[in-house]
């Protein structure tokens, strides 16, 4: 079947002409960057407050589209939003008509009736105005992390990428017990790019999304969302007769779900395997405490049946004396993050939609994590993130904030000649995010816009992530307040922040400020390379834009290098206070004396000016501006929605002129690229032949 | 097709040794050098043998004689230059392969095309190759060492059409940078090569719309006897293959999407180029302009590749990781049967019956197994 969005407007049979179909993409305006989250709900009213912060923090807009709830649904998810100082992103609209219950009825409902679940569908997803849009559930609920992830990729997306995510079906008793299916493995493609060729189609079941054949899959990890099913309603409502899942392997997952539901409504719920009791501290819900501290926490992989990520918690070993510096490689005794388990990173396992895979295969007893009792308080726990471009001051911040009791994990990259004050860097972090890095062969500094979204991509591997998730937290049992520092970090912060809010803590950020010629002289000088000026002020601008965005929002702060030498305890405090760092609000007068003496005026290092470093015209003017947007934020009081659309912009600007050096210089590109095989049997009998008559 | 006038004269020994000239069309891909090499060809001129077949992208024929495309083709690639590049660099990069002995080759080449020639009483001979732009220094020099006189005649079409003509090589708006600095690149620097030689320019629309004033000027510019002694029969023969229906509107930059310093760089080029159409444009102060243009250009990629450094580093580093590739595939016992055919006698095979025979072997492999 094609899509059917081939023309502007799709009409419905019944001929209702104000729910016909108009085609966003078919529109006047070009759609906005961004991710738009779509819920159909009927009778959600109990969900949607638990369902709608999670959406409404992670996606630009919400349209929920109301199907006849007679329970008041829409009224609670407006006041929801409300709550939550979102109520100009959230669109509520009725959908007045009948829909087609899954199975048989569906079966026997034609794709252009309003009735119809996939007409349905493409009307909802019509609403939507701008470039990507994620399909979501009003029994759906985020976790933090999950949040955090598609916050990300609402700015990060571009191109045809498709986004799948696990998701784990969790059946609550009451407010204070509920049970987690961990046999269930239902992984679903949520989010799309709003563009002909991705309209709903009627599959026997159900309603099926288009996309093309070789579209790139990201594929999400698991432990960011959960599927609510409440134990006392009826469920299955929506389906015609249970009778019509029975039957087809297109079902199993469905099948499951009855099995399960059922059985935990009898209370035989330790005979159905696999399924974890969770029951929540006195005072907090329960689903609450499942998306906030118990799904964060719990073992991976969460899926039972999928294999062991073979991450040891506790004490990862490493050796110092391996890891080069200024730019340390790999360390040896690093668990390796690329090393994928067999089968785990194929993503081509049970991504099939809805083709659910339940099984019965219990997890060995060493891996079963019992997580039934309340978590400890995890309130005081920080994680400071120093994000920013090398070379511009960032281990001086760290080294201050170091001395005044913030921890940096232990062993530290050893300091050399470049770097006088050490650079306060954690040899298993930079190792790790090394590695990654190196992975998909992207540099420390690179100037390519699109390599945000690939390491993005490659921080969603799971055992990656779990192993970032287990060292940090065998370091916050041992410290509160940790700082992490490492020009590598700007590529993998959401990870890092993920990772940071898997383990309670409350991540921020510092990003450091320097002018750019400062810091592209200081580079050439030190890390001299194939890399010219030019390519390391467009670096600095990619780094400095994306950083700012990936920041945005949440809790940070600019700091200038040229004050942090002038007067570092003006600049410190008022950090530590909005961070709320208890290390920098409750240092003693001999913290402050301590780190006085670290930091001296000799620390002024390099200066020139654009002249002299030989940029050129088009670059260095993006690089002014962007100093002249950033800089000004180290005020917190100048971080406005203003100054974001001016950066945004300058984003756009900085990604259209690299698009077109990169279409210019192709041929360079192209020629650096694997040379192809010369047809050198030609040439060799050419030479021999005309040697042997040359003599 | 002989001359039935030269003939005679050739047989009565009154004329000196006639003098020997090699015509060497040049320009980018799309610009009509097919059109022009065929033209030349009507008019009684000499296209060396045997020429790449005809295809459906081409259906009169390329004019393009075969060791020269295959001889073009195994230097670029030892070069790992593409046949539209771009880079500046890339020129310097191109005379290097040209050895001592592909110099001998050509030489031999060419002194035995001129003795064919000569069996059909006729003593110019048109050289054509999309590619031969990258090596006119070579075939200039050939041309000395085999004691011709060296003329060129380069195509010249608006970079615009040149660029959406193109068959699509990489995807999106990069594509379109890319020819269209590709294109400057060849233009510029095939002026500049040519300069010391007898010269000819061409726009691809005049000769579309009135091929006998252009061949006419041509004949006048490079002193062909070819032309100036057609005879009628040629003249028709030539009316009957410039095909009216290759004139097409000019489709300007609409739809291509190119950064505007480059856009406007490929116009003021050819602007310029256009002013060497007559012998009186080629003035001082033109073959300046065209050499501040050439700097200026390179002065653009220069500073494009710089600001692309990352996905130079990034297309280098994955290279590195790739694994050799083998030479050839690996193969059982029955595919080294095939392998010891000869690949003439292979080729020569219609590529569905190869696809059957190969399904066979594989099928009786499994058989046996």
């Amino acid at each position: 079947m094609t899509s059917p969005d081939t023309s502007r407007v799709m009409h419905n049979i019944e001929g209702h002409a104000a729910f016909d179909v108009h085609w966003p993409w078919h529109g006047d305006r070009p759609l906005a960057p961004g991710l738009t989250t779509v819920i159909r709900v009927k009778n959600e009213a109990r969900s949607m407050p638990r369902v709608l912060p999670g959406v409404l923090a992670a996606t630009e807009r919400v349209v929920v589209i109301d199907n006849q709830s007679t329970d008041g649904t829409a009224g609670i998810s407006r006041s929801t939003a409300e709550q939550v100082g979102a109520a100009d992103r959230l669109e509520v609209l009725e959908y007045p008509f009948d829909v087609s219950r899954c199975g048989l009825e569906h079966l026997w409902t034609p794709d252009r009736s309003v009735h119809s679940l996939a007409y349905f569908y493409n009307w909802s997803f019509a609403q939507v105005a701008t470039q990507y849009s994620m399909k979501w559930d009003g029994d759906m609920v985020l976790t933090p992390e999950g949040i955090a992830i598609l916050r990300d990729l609402g700015w990060q997306l571009s191109g045809d990428v498709l986004v799948t995510m696990p998701r784990h079906p969790l059946f609550v008793e009451s407010d204070s017990v509920a049970y987690l299916d961990r046999g269930t493995a239902n992984i679903e493609p949520y989010v799309f790019p709003m563009a002909a060729g991705y309209g709903h189609v009627k599959a026997f079941e159900w309603e099926l999304r288009l996309h093309p054949e070789n579209i790139t899959r990201m594929r999400l990890p698991e432990g960011l969302c959960v599927e609510l099913k409440y134990l006392d309603s009826d469920e299955f409502a929506h389906w015609t007769a249970p009778d019509s899942f029975a039957e087809s392997t297109r079902t199993g997952r469905k099948r499951r779900e009855w099995e399960v539901f059922h059985g935990l409504a009898e209370g035989r719920w330790r005979e159905l395997g696999n399924i974890e009791r969770i029951e929540a501290p006195d005072g907090v819900h329960v689903i609450d405490y499942v998306t906030e501290k118990w799904l964060p926490q719990a073992h991976r992989p969460v899926f039972a049946g999928a294999p062991s990520l073979n991450v040891r918690v506790g004490d990862l070993p490493i050796d110092v004396d391996a890891v080069p510096q200024p730019r340390p490689a790999i360390a040896t005794g690093v668990e390796d993050p690329n090393a994928e388990t067999e089968g785990a990173g194929d993503p081509r396992r049970s991504e099939i939609d809805g083709a659910a895979t339940p099984t019965r295969a219990s997890r060995p007893e060493e891996q079963a994590v019992e997580v039934t009792d309340a978590l400890p308080d995890f309130s005081l726990r920080r994680l400071l993130l120093v994000a920013g471009s090398g070379r511009s001051g960032t281990s001086l911040l760290t080294t201050v904030v170091r001395e005044l009791g913030v921890r940096v994990p232990q062993p530290e990259v050893r300091t050399d000649e470049s770097n006088p004050l050490g650079f306060a860097e954690s040899v298993w972090a930079v190792a790790f995010n090394d590695r990654l890095l190196n992975r998909e062969l992207i540099e420390v500094s690179d100037a390519r816009p699109e390599a945000w979204l690939e390491t993005t991509r490659i921080s969603m591997g799971p055992r990656p992530r779990q192993l970032l998730f287990a060292w940090l937290n065998a370091q916050f049992e041992q410290h509160d307040e940790i700082v992490i520092k490492d020009p590598r970090l700007s590529w993998f912060l959401g990870m890092w922040r993920a990772a940071g809010l898997r383990t309670g803590a409350r991540p921020s950020f510092a990003t450091m400020l320097r002018h750019p010629t400062q810091v592209v002289s200081s580079k050439s000088l030190r890390y001299p390379g194939p890399a010219g000026n030019t390519n390391r002020t467009a670096a600095w601008v990619n780094m400095m834009l994306f950083t700012e965005r990936a920041t945005r929002g949440s809790e940070r702060v600019f700091i200038s290098y040229d004050e942090v030498l002038e007067d570092w305890t003006r600049v410190i405090r008022p950090m530590g206070e909005k961070l709320d760092l208890a290390a920098i609000t409750g240092a003693t007068a001999d913290d402050v004396r301590r780190v006085s003496t670290v930091i001296q005026p000799s620390l002024r290092g390099e200066h020139g000016g654009w002249s002299e470093l030989g940029v050129a015209g088009v670059i260095r003017d993006l690089a002014e501006a962007t100093w002249e947007q950033l800089l000004p934020m180290t005020d917190a009081t100048q971080d406005t929605s203003t100054r974001a659309a001016a950066l945004d912009s300058l984003r756009r600007d900085y990604t259209a002129l690299l698009d077109e050096a990169e279409g210019i210089a192709m041929s360079t590109i192209d020629a650096a690229g694997p040379a192809p095989r010369p047809n050198d049997v030609f040439l060799v009998a050419l030479e021999r032949e005309a040697a042997a008559a040359m003599g | 097709m002989p001359h039935d006038e030269r003939a005679v004269a050739g047989a009565s020994g009154e004329q000196p040794t006639p003098v020997r000239s090699m015509v060497v069309v040049a320009g980018s891909g799309r610009s009509g050098t097919s059109t022009m090499a065929g033209v030349l060809r009507q008019l009684g001129l000499y296209v060396p043998q045997p020429e790449v077949v005809a295809d459906s992208t081409n259906p009169l024929g390329f004019g393009e004689p075969q060791w020269v495309v295959d001889l073009h083709n195994a230097l670029l690639s030892r070069a790992h230059v593409h046949a539209s590049d771009a880079r500046p660099a890339a020129w310097h990069l191109v005379d290097q392969t040209v050895s001592d002995a592909i110099r001998w080759h050509l030489d031999r080449w060419l002194v035995a095309q001129f003795r064919d020639a000569l069996e059909a009483d006729v003593t110019e001979l048109v050289v054509k190759d999309p590619r031969v732009s990258w090596f006119l220094p070579t075939w200039i020099g050939a041309a000395h060492r085999a004691n011709a006189r060296a003329c060129t005649l380069t195509m010249l079409r608006p970079p615009a059409e040149v660029v959406a003509s193109k068959s699509t090589y990489y995807g999106g708006r990069m594509a379109d940078s890319n020819r269209t600095a590709a294109w400057i690149n060849m233009m510029l620097h095939t002026e500049y090569m040519t300069r010391d030689t007898t010269r000819s320019f061409v726009r691809y629309h005049d000769l579309l719309d009135d091929w006998t004033t252009v061949l006419y000027r041509v004949g006048q510019q490079l002193g062909l006897q070819g032309i100036e002694n057609a005879t009628t029969d040629n003249i028709r023969r030539v009316h009957q293959f410039v095909d009216p229906g290759l004139r097409r509107v000019t489709t300007g930059w609409d739809g291509i999407e190119v950064p505007e310093g480059l856009r406007e760089l490929a116009e003021e080029t050819w602007e310029e180029l256009g002013a060497l159409v007559t012998t009186e444009g080629e003035t001082d102060l033109v073959h300046k302009r065209l050499d501040d243009l050439r700097a200026a250009y390179t002065e653009l990629y220069e500073g494009a590749e710089l600001l692309a450094m990352s996905s130079v580093i990034a297309a280098r580093r994955r290279t590195r990781q790739q694994p050799p590739r083998p030479l050839e595939p690996p193969a059982g016992r029955l595919d080294k049967v095939a392998w010891l055919v000869p690949h003439s006698v292979r080729a020569r095979i219609p590529a569905r019956l190869r696809t059957k025979a190969r399904a066979s072997v594989i099928r009786l492999r499994r058989g046996l197994r």
